[in-house]
């Protein structure tokens, strides 16, 4: 393949970029992905989980080829106090179905999988190379610089993650604001595959995801992840930026403390640390969405906010799948009239529109605001102690019934704040 | 376990000059407290002075810092140049 000259070029090979130069390579199309990691994935970390229902469209046999940790059977959800946590688990054999399983996954395997898929269809990867700018003429995005060196093509896709400089150098994306980002670090602690199934009980090839709200953070906006990998389990915290401080300790204080919790001590006794890692989460949702395309330039996956955090339900890389799959076919749609002004790109809105990943964020765009509310950190996870706490205790003494202690349990979150707080919360996620 | 133990289980290629430029002079506490208290991998930190320390050894290139302290208390940040800089294998 003669390099001077591509139709596309994409910068950066995580799941958005991969995802696009996969469907342009497919069909016929040159494309160039450069990535500033030697490999594509190892700039990259996840709390852990791939919804893979996108990937399954663009590779239907994925399962059988992709570096996948653990298929998630059981899904857990805790609130936690300093004296304890308030946990509810659902586990089941056939959680998702074929078309919607999910997996834990480690990037560094999985990105350079997707990215050799990619390479495989005829894309050309280009690592090891950091793109200091785009090179735009009439206001017409037309190629990327590097160093000395630049190179052109007709159209650039940006999916340079969470904190994308050349989205932000162009103005499609506005100066990033810490109460719209978390900062989220995790600890990847090997145990062995045995080991992890002994103290999750799961069978063979199956896995646990765990989220935890409250103690994990402060109280601070935020929460602490679990998700258990083949023979490692990854441990984080994720922690609104604006909102670091809030309990005094630094974001790797409570990250230490976390791990060494009595809730996590003990399920990774005697693991060893294999890596310590940390990356930005763009949790604004609809809201923060930065301009998706502007002349010769579109827009994908983390760079373009497409993150979707529910709270029990934490999602980025299906939406920067499928993202960068529609970058690729509105480019597909329109090479013939070569035609790749704004009013042409305007396209890809449209394909986004109609496709779960922005009826999805419309429909949660209330979830960042549910969670920005301070009660849901420090008082949800209390009154879930206190309801069940009058539920298992039996001392003889307190002969109220549990409705009463329930009213009293409430009363203390205030119950003004509480009908606000899970309004909020049921009407967006 | 300390940070600088955890860090060391993290695989870095390493580069002599820093992708990440402090700005001259004393900051404004609060604004460099929470520099110290957000960057996940401790590179912050504050002298008697109230200055801001910082070493780019380490980094785990996530912008934390670049979102809080841009234009202020920071004058440069980029990514390291080529591959330099943080190697994840496992996350």
């Amino acid at each position: 393949m003669s390099v001077d000259k591509f139709d596309v070029i994409v910068v950066g090979g995580g799941p958005a970029g991969s995802a696009a130069a996969y469907t342009l390579a497919k069909a016929g199309v040159k494309v160039a992905v450069v990535e500033r990691g030697e490999r594509c994935g190892c700039k990259n970390m996840t709390g852990g989980r791939l919804y893979g229902h996108s990937l399954k469209r663009l590779i239907p046999d994925y399962e059988q080829r992709a570096p996948l940790e653990r298929r998630i059977t059981k899904e857990r959800v805790s609130f936690v106090t300093r004296r304890g946590a308030t946990s509810l688990e659902f586990s089941c054999r056939g959680l998702g179905g074929k078309q919607a399983a999910s997996y834990s996954v480690v990037r560094a395997k999985f990105d350079d999988w997707l990215a050799r898929e990619a390479e495989a269809q005829g894309a050309f990867y280009i690592n090891g190379i950091r793109v200091d700018d785009l090179v735009v003429r009439n206001g017409k995005v037309c190629g990327i610089a590097a160093g000395e060196d630049s190179l052109e093509a007709d159209v650039v896709i940006l999916a340079d993650g969470a904190n994308s400089l050349l989205g932000q150098k162009l103005g499609l994306v506005k100066p990033l604001q810490p109460k719209e980002f978390a900062v989220g670090a995790k600890e990847v602690i090997r145990l062995g595959r045995g080991t992890i199934e002994e103290r999750f009980s799961l069978s063979g090839g199956e896995g646990c995801a765990w989220m935890f709200v409250g103690e994990p953070t402060g109280g601070g906006m935020g929460g602490g992840f679990l998700y258990t990998n083949e023979d490692s389990v990854a441990v984080g915290i994720v922690a609104t930026v604006s909102d670091v401080g809030y309990s005094g300790k630094s974001v790797a204080g409570l990250l230490d403390d976390f791990v060494s919790s009595p809730l996590i001590a003990p399920l990774i006794e005697g693991g060893e640390l294999c890596e310590y890692s940390a990356h930005l989460v763009p949790e604004g949702g609809l809201k923060m969405m930065p301009q998706l395309y502007g002349h010769g330039v579109m827009l994908c996956g983390d760079a373009a906010a497409m993150v979707m955090n529910l709270g029990y339900v934490v999602r980025g890389m299906d939406l920067a799948i499928e993202s960068g799959r529609l970058a690729a076919e509105t480019y597909i749609e329109l090479a013939a009239r070569h035609d790749f002004r704004p009013e042409a790109l305007r396209l890809y809105r449209k394909k986004l529109e109609s496709s779960f990943v922005l009826r999805e964020m419309r429909r949660h765009r209330g979830a960042p605001k549910a969670f920005a509310s301070r009660g849901v950190f420090t008082r949800l996870p209390v009154l879930a102690e206190d309801v069940m706490k009058a539920m298992f205790t039996v001392d003889g003494v307190n002969t109220s019934g549990l409705p009463v202690k329930v009213l009293a349990a409430a009363k203390k979150y205030g119950f003004g704040q509480l009908a606000r707080d899970m309004l909020r919360l049921l009407t967006s996620v | 376990m300390r940070i600088e133990d955890k860090l060391g289980k993290t695989r870095f290629k390493v580069r002599e000059e820093s992708h990440i430029r402090l700005a001259p002079g004393v900051p404004e506490r609060r604004r460099a407290e929470k520099l110290c208290l957000a960057c996940p991998a401790g590179l912050y930190s504050l002298d008697g002075d109230g200055r801001l320390l910082f070493s780019h050894l380490g980094c785990l290139e996530c912008g934390t810092c670049r979102l809080l302290g841009w234009n202020r208390e920071l004058e440069a940040w980029d990514y390291p140049v080529c591959d330099f800089g943080v190697q994840y294998r496992n996350s």
